[in-house]
C-alpha cells in the first residue's frame, strides 16, 4: 500500500460541511489550537481560549481516502465517502489514497482542504466555535506556499498563525515550570533545534528572538527520502520482492540506525505469502548516513551565525526532535562529528519520547500567548 | 463544603475573573478584556444564579462588585508602576552573585525583536519580531500591476 502524491481523487469531495447556524461573532465561543501539518503525520492540540484545558490532543495521519466507486454498501463505516487518517490506511483496498503535502508543502489543495475540515470537526464538531490556529510550517517557507495553506485554510479556519516548525519545538520543548531556576537553559534563549520529519529536515538557531531567515534551513530530505533510498536498496538487491512503501517504512522504523555498518542485521518480511529473511543492514545503514551527511553541514552553518560569546553554551544545546529523532545513534554520531572537527564541547540530545507533539505543542502555546492583533485573518 | 462556604467560594471567584477583567482593562488590554467577559465571566455569574436562584446575585451587587475590583486593579497597576522597578534591581543583586555572566546575543536587524538576555522571552513579543519579518519581506516584494 502506498499513497499515491500524484494522482487526482477519483470520487467528488463529500457534501460541504453544514453550514453553521448564525451567530453573532461576539456570541462565538473561541478555540485555540497548535497545529503540527505534517508530511505524514499531524498532530491537533486544542482548547477553549480563557482555560488551561487542553480539551483536544490527537495524531492523524496526513492521509485523505476516498471511496472507490463500486464499494458495496455496509462494506465502509457509514457508507462514508471520503475518510481521514487511519480509517483511510486501515480501508486502503477500497480508496484512492491522496497525501495531500510532499516534503512539507501542499501539492494537493482540494485534498488539503478536505483535511483541514475534519481537523476543524475533532475540535468543532458543531462548528460554530470561532477557531484560531497556530500552525507549523517548515522553515523558510516561501511566500506562495505559505499563501496555499491560507487559501485552503479559508472558510474552515476563522484566524490563522503560520509559525516554523523548528522554532515551535523549541517552544514546546521549553519547560515553563523551570524558567525561573537558575541553572534551566531556555531552549528558546540559546539552542540549535533539528526538527526531521517525514517530508523536511528543518534546523533553527533559537538565541531569544524571533530566528530570521538566515537562522533557518530547510532540507528536503528527511524520513520518506531514506525510505526512498532503501526501497531502491531492496529492489536492486531482491528484485520482485513486491514490498509496498508502507512496509519498507515500517521496516526502517524498526531497524534504523546511524554510525558505522551493522552487519548482519536480519528483516523477516513476509513475500508471496512465505516468509523470508533479508539481510539489511548496509541498505538501512548507508541510507540513514546519507541524512547525517545532509544535515552536518547545514548544522555547522548554523553554529558558525552563533556570536563568539555564545557559542560554547549554543554548542551544549543541540536537540534533535521529530520521526528522525528516532534514528538510533543519530545524536552520538552528529555529536562525534562536531568533536572530531574541533568544535568545543558539544552535546547533542535528543528530545525525547513526546517527539510527535513539540511542534504542536509550541504552536499551542503560541495561540495562547498571542494577543488579538496578532492573528491573521483568513480571506476567502 | 457548607451551603455559605459554597456561597462564598463562587462569589471569590465571580471576584477574581472581574479582577482579571478590570487589569487588563487597566492596562490597555480592551479587546483581551471583552474576549474574556463572555468565555470566564458570564459561565461563572450563570452557574452562581442556577445554583443559588435568580435573584442571588443581583445587577446591583454585581456592579458593585466590579467598582470594587476596578479600585483594587487601578491602585495595584499604579503601585506595580512604582515597585516594579525597585523590586527588579533588589531580585538582581543575589542573582547576579550566582549566575555567569549572560551570554552576549549576536546582532540582528533592528527589526528583529531582540528580548533582553537575563529574562525569559515573552511569546507574544517573539511573534511581534516574526511578524515584522514578515512585514519587512512583503514590504521589499515587487508588486505586479494586474
Amino acid at each position: 500500500m502506498t499513497t499515491a502524491p500524484a494522482e487526482k481523487p477519483f470520487v467528488t469531495t463529500a457534501a460541504p460541511a453544514a453550514t453553521p447556524p448564525i451567530t453573532r461573532k461576539s456570541d462565538r465561543k473561541v478555540i485555540l489550537a497548535g497545529f503540527d501539518l505534517g508530511t505524514n503525520k499531524s498532530c491537533i492540540l486544542a482548547g477553549p481560549a480563557g482555560t488551561n484545558d487542553m480539551a483536544v490532543s490527537k495524531i492523524v495521519p496526513t492521509v485523505i481516502g476516498y471511496v472507490k466507486e463500486g464499494i458495496v454498501d455496509g462494506i465502509i463505516a457509514g457508507n462514508a465517502t471520503i475518510l481521514y487518517g487511519e480509517d483511510a490506511l486501515k480501508n486502503f483496498l477500497h480508496v484512492n489514497l491522496v497525501a495531500p503535502l510532499h516534503n512539507g508543502v501542499i501539492v494537493h489543495p482540494d485534498a488539503a482542504r478536505d483535511f483541514l475540515r475534519h481537523i476543524r470537526s475533532l475540535v468543532d464538531a458543531g462548528a460554530t466555535a470561532d477557531l484560531r490556529v497556530a500552525v507549523g510550517v517548515p522553515a523558510n517557507t516561501e511566500e506562495a506556499d505559505r499563501e496555499t495553506i491560507r487559501g485552503c485554510a479559508a472558510g474552515i479556519f476563522d484566524r490563522l498563525l503560520l509559525i516554523p516548525e523548528p522554532f515551535l519545538a523549541a517552544l514546546g520543548y521549553r519547560d515553563d515550570s523551570r524558567l525561573n531556576q537558575p541553572n534551566y537553559v531556555d531552549p528558546v534563549t540559546n539552542s540549535l533545534f533539528i526538527d526531521i520529519g517525514g517530508g523536511t529536515s528543518d534546523l533553527c538557531l533559537i538565541q531569544g528572538y524571533f530566528p530570521s531567515r538566515d537562522d533557518q534551513v530547510c532540507i528536503p530530505f528527511a524520513g520518506d527520502a531514506i525510505d526512498g533510498l532503501i526501497h531502491e536498496d531492496i529492489n536492486r538487491s531482491y528484485p520482485g520482492n513486491g514490498l509496498s512503501r508502507q512496509t519498507v517504512r515500517e521496516i526502517k522504523e524498526a531497524h534504523s540506525y546511524a554510525g558505522p555498518i551493522r552487519k548482519p542485521t536480519d528483516v523477516k518480511v513476509i513475500i508471496g505469502g512465505k516468509p523470508r529473511m533479508l539481510e539489511l543492514g548496509e541498505t538501512i545503514g548507508r541510507a540513514c548516513n546519507t541524512l547525517i551527511d545532509r544535515i552536518y553541514p547545514a548544522l555547522t552553518t548554523l553554529i558558525v551565525r552563533a556570536s563568539s560569546d555564545s557559542v560554547v553554551q549554543l554548542l551544549q544545546n543541540i536537540i534533535i526532535t521529530g520521526g528522525g529523532s528516532q534514528v538510533r545513534g543519530i545524536d552520538t554520531v552528529l555529536q562525534k562529528r562536531l568533536e572530531d572537527d574541533g568544535y568545543e564541547s558539544p552535546k547533542v540530545r535528543l528530545a525525547g519520547q513526546d517527539y510527535k507533539r513539540y511542534v504542536a505543542l509550541g504552536a499551542f502555546k503560541a495561540a495562547r500567548a498571542a494577543r488579538e492583533n496578532q492573528w491573521q485573518h483568513v480571506l476567502d | 463544603m457548607s451551603d455559605a462556604a459554597g456561597i462564598d467560594a463562587a462569589l471569590r471567584a465571580i471576584a477574581r475573573a472581574l479582577r482579571q477583567i478590570c487589569l487588563l482593562q487597566e492596562t490597555g488590554r480592551n479587546e483581551e478584556a471583552a474576549q474574556l467577559e463572555p468565555v470566564l465571566l458570564d459561565p461563572l455569574i450563570q452557574s452562581f444564579r442556577d445554583s443559588h436562584g435568580a435573584d442571588s446575585l443581583s445587577e446591583e451587587r454585581l456592579q458593585s462588585l466590579r467598582a470594587c475590583e476596578r479600585e483594587r486593579a487601578g491602585d495595584a497597576a499604579a503601585l506595580g508602576e512604582l515597585l516594579a522597578p525597585l523590586l527588579l534591581e533588589q531580585l538582581r543583586r543575589p542573582l547576579d552573585s550566582l549566575r555567569s555572566p549572560p551570554a552576549a546575543f549576536p546582532l540582528r536587524p533592528a527589526s528583529i525583536v531582540s528580548p533582553s538576555p537575563t529574562t525569559a522571552p515573552e511569546i507574544a513579543d517573539l511573534l511581534d519580531g516574526m511578524l515584522a519579518q514578515e512585514n519587512d519581506r512583503s514590504a521589499r516584494r515587487p508588486r505586479h500591476r494586474p
